[in-house]
């Protein structure tokens, strides 16, 4: 069995895994890229429409764009790329991994970042009743067959859910051919961005049915039909709403799911909160030498912060290699009023970073707020925002100085209030 | 006369309420949005709406059979179809440098199709 050392090993080379993996090369260690498929880039291959790097380049990039900036920078450094090659298990900060070329392998990293990303929830994690014939899927599968495989999965298609992966496939799906009957929505407000609305729903006159779910699915071989219904506010069906409505494809964008069983086999801890690892400052685990990148943490809306987030955890990997790792008690980070996922949850006041950047998720939408870090009494930062919405992440970031201000008793809270 | 629109400019997706003369439909003024990014984008949408073209083409000899591709410029709104269409009679052969022109003039628009990445 081939045994590699290597200071730091990424899991995953999607965005996180890219920018993690440069960020730590660029700071003079030695890193071991670990990728399952034959390609770079994770996702954003798929993503072929624009919109991305707004944040990073100041410009709109398709993903394939996005991605080549970093693959190109990727293919200058040093760091050593595994293709092809699945990691099996973590114990002991050993990673096991195997390739068809190399048959099983043994990583012994000083530190390991993990950057698996998100998988979608599917048919079977969300209530909808019937037989199980061919042509209900996700929309990143949609996406898959038509982007990369190219062909298309279906003729008539219906979609469940308005996340913004169920939009941007029903413009894509209706450019190429597909008719798209509408997006039907559980809730009474639409999942993704408003702008994915206008440019991908309205542009192209495809209806969008709010507090309307599909109940369930006709067809044996191949889907024939599904069943919408309305729901009222507490999203139980409304009886007589019932429709029917002929189609061979159901496309479900019904959200998404840190990915974490290979965390889980680690031993780290998992927050139910954002369903991704519990991580301090440095964005480590619970497992020292671990650390977390990107949307295996929480669920991003922009690839831009993933990219940031993912340099940052390999700054704070770095730190762990060199020493500087803060061994302070750490101190909660509280989610406090309309945040409904954080990260990270937990700092040390001994953590020597330059600055340090929170992220949130809002239960609901509001305008003219204040984003407000507070320690007991004491008020830290604050920041006005004009209006915060449940499919955008907040963001507020503490310099140096703010991060001085940090007493090591108290614990601290984050307030998004009017 | 009085329209809505929701900016496309950025994630923030800004509601935009814009006046336009009775007569010619021309752009008059915009409200509601959070940056001039926001203004300039009200006009162009209503006076010459323009979206950015994504696609596919097929390609030969690469470990993926479709390449992702971009138009250079936002087409006019009205030919995106049309550009759309266009794609799917193309076939490249691998390699392909990201930035590599894959179609010209596409649609009639004077506006260049790219290679979103290499392959």
């Amino acid at each position: 069995m081939k045994v590699i050392e290597t200071d730091i090993a990424v899991i995953g080379a999607g965005p996180a895994g890219l920018a993690a993996a440069l960020e730590a090369s660029r700071l003079g260690k030695h890193v071991t890229l670990i990728e399952r498929s034959d390609d770079l880039g994770g996702i954003l291959q798929q993503c072929i429409h624009d919109g991305f790097g707004l944040v990073r380049f100041k410009k709109q990039l398709s993903g394939p764009q996005y991605a080549e900036r970093f693959i190109e920078e990727l293919k200058a450094s040093d760091v050593s790329l595994l293709l092809d090659t699945t990691v099996l298990s973590i114990e002991n900060k050993v990673i096991r991994a195997v390739s068809p070329r190399e048959g099983v392998l043994e990583i012994r990293p000083g530190a390991i970042v993990l950057a698996m990303g998100c998988r979608e929830r599917t048919r079977s994690q969300v209530e909808i009743y019937g037989t199980r014939p061919s042509g209900v899927m996700t929309a990143g599968t949609v996406q898959r067959y038509i982007n990369l495989e190219g062909y298309l999965p279906g003729r008539r298609a219906v979609i469940l859910g308005s996340g913004d992966i169920g939009m941007i496939m029903a413009r894509r799906m209706h450019l190429e051919g597909i008719e798209v009957l509408g997006v039907y929505e559980l809730m009474p407000e639409v999942g993704g961005l408003a702008r994915n609305v206008y440019q991908c729903l309205i542009d192209y006159d495809i209806p969008l049915h709010l507090s309307t779910t599909v109940k369930e699915v006709f067809g044996n071989e191949r889907l024939e039909g599904v069943r919408v219904v309305k729901v009222d506010e507490n999203r139980r069906p409304i009886e007589g709403t019932e429709e029917d409505i002929a189609c061979d494809l159901l496309v479900l964008s019904v959200g998404l799911i840190p990915e974490n069983e290979l965390s889980r086999k680690a031993g780290v801890l998992i927050s139910p909160m954002t369903q991704g690892p519990v991580l301090d400052e440095s964005m480590m685990t619970s497992v020292p030498g671990i650390f977390a990148a990107g949307n295996v943490s929480i669920v991003f809306d922009l690839v831009d912060y993933v990219s940031d987030s993912a340099e940052a955890t390999a700054r704070g990997a770095v730190r762990y290699l060199d020493g500087q790792a803060p061994s302070a008690e750490p101190l909660d980070v509280i989610a406090g009023e309309n945040v409904a996922s954080l990260l990270p949850t937990q700092y040390r006041v001994d953590y020597v970073g330059d600055e340090l950047s929170f992220y949130m998720r809002v239960r609901k939408m509001e305008s003219n707020v204040r984003v407000t870090l507070r320690q007991g009494k004491r008020v830290l930062k604050s920041k006005k925002q004009l209006v915060v919405r449940p499919a955008e992440m907040v963001t507020l970031t503490l310099s140096r100085e703010d991060l001085t201000l940090i007493e090591p008793d108290t614990p601290l809270e984050i307030h998004i209030e009017t | 006369m009085e329209s809505k629109l929701i900016c496309i400019s950025c994630p923030r997706g800004c509601e935009l309420l814009v006046q336009t003369d009775e007569r010619t439909g021309s752009f008059i003024s915009v409200e509601g949005n959070a940056c001039i990014r926001g203004s300039s984008f009200a006009a162009a949408e209503i006076n010459h709406p323009e979206r950015m073209m994504t696609s596919v083409v097929s390609i030969r000899g690469a470990k993926h059979c479709m390449l992702p591709v971009i138009s250079r410029r936002p087409l006019p709104k009205g030919k995106l179809a049309e550009a759309v269409r266009a794609m799917r009679s193309i076939t490249v052969e691998a390699p392909v440098k990201e930035g590599d022109v894959i179609a010209e003039d596409i649609a009639g628009t004077g506006i260049d199709v790219i290679a979103a990445r290499s392959l």
